[in-house]
């Protein structure tokens, strides 16, 4: 009770400076981060990018004094938690244990909601400039949720297929061949289960490919619109007996989908890092046989982003590091599938010629991208899901 | 009297400062952050079926083997011992590897016995949808502990005496153990029973692993929530309603128990004679399928699985994989120094608290229950008060192993004092008197005369507290605010997604260090009754 109280107090004090962004001073914050500790929260399940952030923990300490320390989560859920008992418990401006964390969708809405994320002045840090924010609007809106300087974006994602171009070479180019493709191979084609991010995904592709008028999902949802999603329902009616386990069991997520590949019961793999066609060939996680298909009528798009908590203890280093993220000698090293394969958020257009040099050719090209629906129509999906499939 | 009461208050008050204030924080975030109304009942039924009858398959099991091989009771022990170190997920990824539709035994059999060429995709054999398999992973873990306990407790009786009474009125040593042991034992399993059946309810990873998949338990849709950003007060408020049930399953038990513990010992022995070999033949093949497909840990371990498809039916990708090994071992041992700190100081904090409290116990005997508590309250709950607290005080993350100790010690702490008490309760006093009248002191009596007396009970509660720390991630994490990585933590990073050898690498590392525990335990006992013939023999 009193946890509630209290966030509504500061919901009220937060409103003020959360509108008025101050203008950031870069030379007082590069100032003020040296010496300072920033506790990164990051997903640490990957070799390679836990070697990135190593290496931009090598780097920010040589250029700025910034000492960066990598907290790996094994779900982004828990540092949102942190933050939130944190604050809670009174530590509402300074004195958090968390500096910064990588996220996007839902957890970064549930921390904007609550105004727990600082003066939203993260679109003045001066690489931001050289971002593709005026043609991305991923850039801009985090699964429909706006940005407002709140996060600063770090790499792009987008709905994509991998196969074993070894033993298949004609992947599904729509849903329409997705449904024909398990009819004529049952059992071997599988979806990750909704709420996961990419089984939702998945399920917002076949809705803008089967509603007869998918414009619809780019408003809020309506009062009727799980009736609005019949095609999608019907589609996948059709589609379950077809599937994996006949549609009786769904892979957790999409790295449950990987072990299912490489156990040789599944075809087909789901992903939203097109990077990850070769990132995770090189990581030895998937056979060097690997390749990457979009949708021909274009695939849902993202961003994923680094926020700072507004209790963060290191707010300027925080700055520094989210900063140098965007540089485009970080930018470029992320692009590199030996090294994590992840597409720059940057526009190359903006880099002078040295700097354009430093990205790889082999950097992950995004195929034709279409923007994520209305965020309303995710728990009318999921819900829909969930009541007809699993309950 | 008076300095003992003062001990008894002393170590009363430190322990309800060290267990009450993050249980009382817990139950009253938990109460009024919950957001009511909008409760998700989704999987209570499902999750009360499967705890219910998964406890009562192991327990049924354990007294089956008990009754027929009580006499081989150190062979038993040694044969759970090792089941009891291995963590809950371990033996589920185990039993997934081997059962599963394109699983070692599927390839085994393939096709020249099954006729197909590809791996059945109908069958659903590694996620029941009923919760079998979850039953069956939770059976092999908990029948080991219900065997030992059982053994343990009836260590103290005088078998031998009423095997011969059994024998004088026509009973076999199996029917004898069921109608005179059993009704004995039962009223005292109902703290371990209520132990397993909460655990039960509340699993996560295991039912990730094995559970079923569409219509999910209720700890396990509890636990997607969190992950996919359903509100704070949402998830507290199903955290208490599975926290009320396991209050409300409580009494339920105590009464069935005193009801089964009487029905077998007035029942004829023609009806209930079979109920024993019946449970013991089951709990030996369950025995057997653990050690079966335990195995398989360390032979797909070998396997390179990482940038390879295993096709079905094959067994292997024809590479062998030592750089799974290699990889793995690099990133556990710089966590290990941290790990074995904070299992060490919280099981050696805990022994210290359960002594203390009951050697002070000649006052008045203490209710096991209350001591119990952290293990019947969901851990989601609890350490979010735990949190709370430590942030509140500026403990989090300034202290953070203090904390993380702290936070273990709780959990720690009740399987450590269920291991020690009935040894130290069946202490015969006259060895304390005895050695008072040859003129030893208090503290030389509790040195020289009780500690050599309770070595092996401490030492098997000392591993048991280690391998109990070693198993627990959210705990350390939020101590630490994500920031100390244990060997359990780095093995929550790594082993998703990543094949199956790399999973099977990190299963076994997670297997072997608290049995090493459990060995080290077993050797230093063996060492040291090598000049006391008398503590030779039993557990």
């Amino acid at each position: 009770m009193i946890s509630h109280m209290k966030r509504w107090f500061l919901a009220l004090m937060a409103l003020p400076t959360f509108t008025h962004a101050q203008p950031l001073d870069w030379d007082a914050v590069i100032a003020d981060a040296a010496e300072q500790t920033v506790y990164f929260n990051a997903w640490g399940g990957d070799d390679g990018i836990n070697a990135y952030i190593d290496w931009v923990r090598g780097r920010v300490e040589a250029l700025y004094g910034v000492e960066l320390v990598h907290v790996k989560l094994a779900d982004t859920a828990a540092a949102v938690q942190t933050v939130e008992t944190e604050f809670a418990a009174g530590r509402t401006t300074e004195g958090g244990s968390i500096d910064m964390i990588w996220i996007n969708g839902e957890n970064f809405a549930r921390l904007k909601r609550q105004n727990m994320l600082g003066t939203g002045d993260l679109n003045q840090l001066p690489n931001y400039a050289l971002t593709d924010f005026e043609d991305k609007i991923t850039l801009r809106q985090d699964f429909s949720e706006s940005v407002d300087g709140l996060e600063s974006p770090w790499g792009l994602a987008q709905f994509t297929f991998l196969y074993d171009s070894s033993v298949n070479d004609s992947p599904p180019t729509s849903l329409a061949d997705f449904a024909a493709a398990a009819t004529t191979n049952p059992g071997r084609l599988a979806y990750p289960a909704p709420p996961s991010f990419v089984g939702t995904t998945f399920l917002k592709q076949i809705a803008l490919e089967v509603l007869d008028d998918p414009k619809v999902l780019y408003a809020p949802a309506p009062l009727d619109a799980d009736a609005l999603l019949d095609p999608l329902w019907s589609y996948l009616d059709a589609l379950h007996p077809q599937l994996w386990r006949g549609g009786q069991a769904f892979p957790e997520d999409h790295i449950g989908m990987r072990d299912l590949f490489n156990r040789d019961e599944i075809d087909l793999l789901m992903t939203f890092n097109p990077g990850d066609v070769t990132s995770l060939v090189a990581q030895g996680i998937l056979p060097d046989t690997m390749a990457a298909a979009g949708l021909a009528s274009g695939s849902i798009g993202n961003a994923h982003y680094v926020t700072i908590p507004g209790n963060s203890s290191a707010r300027a280093g925080a700055k520094v590091v989210a900063n140098f993220l965007l540089s485009p000698e970080a930018q470029a090293r992320k692009a590199d599938p030996n090294v994590w394969g992840d597409p720059t958020v940057l526009d190359l257009e903006k880099l002078d010629a040295s700097d354009r040099a430093l990205f790889p050719d082999t950097a992950p090209a995004l195929g034709k991208s279409v923007l994520e629906p209305h965020a309303s129509w995710v728990q009318v999906l999921e819900n829909g899901w969930r009541a007809r499939y699993a309950s | 009297m008076d300095g003992a009461r003062a001990t008894r208050l002393s170590f009363l008050a430190l322990l309800a400062l060290l267990m009450g204030l993050p249980l009382v924080a817990g139950l009253m975030q938990t109460f009024f952050g919950s957001t009511w109304g909008q409760v998700r009942f989704t999987g209570l039924g499902l999750s009360l079926w499967i705890a219910l009858v998964a406890t009562a398959l192991s327990l049924f099991t354990a007294m089956g083997l008990a009754a027929c091989f009580h006499r081989r009771a150190r062979l038993l022990t040694w044969l759970s011992l090792p089941l009891l170190a291995v963590p809950h997920a371990a033996v589920a990824q185990a039993l997934a590897l081997l059962l599963a539709p394109s699983g070692v035994l599927m390839r085994l059999l393939s096709p020249w016995a099954t006729g197909i060429e590809r791996p059945p995709t109908h069958l659903l054999w590694d996620q029941h949808p009923d919760g079998w398999t979850l039953i069956l992973v939770l059976v092999l873990k908990e029948l080991p502990f219900f065997l030992l306990l059982l053994l343990t407790y009836s260590a103290a009786l005088p078998l031998a005496d009423w095997r011969r009474t059994g024998a004088g009125l026509g009973y076999g040593s199996t029917a004898t153990w069921w109608h005179t042991v059993l009704p004995v034992l039962l009223p005292r399993l109902l703290i371990p029973i209520l132990i397993v059946l909460v655990f039960a309810l509340s699993v996560v990873d295991v039912a990730v692993l094995v559970g079923p998949s569409q219509i999910k338990t209720f700890a396990h849709s509890l636990h997607q929530a969190y992950s996919s950003g359903v509100s704070w007060g949402e998830i507290l408020a199903s955290a208490t309603v599975l926290l009320i049930l396991s209050l409300a399953l409580f009494p339920l038990i105590w009464v069935l128990l005193q009801g089964i513990g009487k029905a077998q010992a007035f029942r004829p022995r023609s009806y209930i004679a079979p109920a024993a070999p019946i449970g013991g033949i089951l709990g030996m093949g369950l025995f057997f399928l653990a050690y079966l497909s335990l195995l398989i840990l360390p032979l797909q371990s070998l396997i390179q699985t990482s940038g390879r498809r295993t096709r079905f039916p094959d067994l292997w990708t024809g590479q062998w994989g030592f750089e799974a090994w290699g990889r793995a071992l690099e990133q556990a041992e710089p966590t290990l120094p941290l790990t074995l700190t904070i299992a060490g100081l919280a099981t050696l904090i805990s022994l210290g608290l359960a002594l203390g409290l009951l050697s002070s116990e000649r006052y008045r005997p203490i209710n096991d229950l209350w001591i119990m508590v952290p293990l019947f309250v969901p851990q989601f709950a609890f350490l979010s008060g735990g949190l709370f607290l430590g942030i509140r005080l500026d403990l989090i993350p300034q202290f953070a192993l203090p904390m993380a100790v702290w936070f273990h010690g709780l959990f720690v702490f009740p399987y450590v004092f269920l291991v020690l008490a009935p040894a130290y309760r069946g202490l015969d006093p006259a060895y304390g008197q005895t050695a008072a009248s040859l003129g030893l002191g208090p503290l030389a009596r509790v040195w020289r005369v009780q500690l050599p007396l309770l070595f092996r009970p401490i030492l098997f509660a000392a591993a048991w507290g280690m391998a109990v720390s070693f198993a627990l991630y959210l705990p350390t994490f939020f101590a630490g605010a994500g920031r100390l990585e244990t060997l359990l933590s780095e093995a929550v990073n790594q082993a998703g997604g990543r094949g199956d050898s790399v999973q099977a690498v990190w299963g076994l590392i997670l297997l072997l260090v608290p049995f090493v525990f459990f060995a080290l335990a077993a050797s230093l006992v063996a060492l040291q009754a090598r000049n006391r013939a008398g503590l030779r023999g039993g557990l």
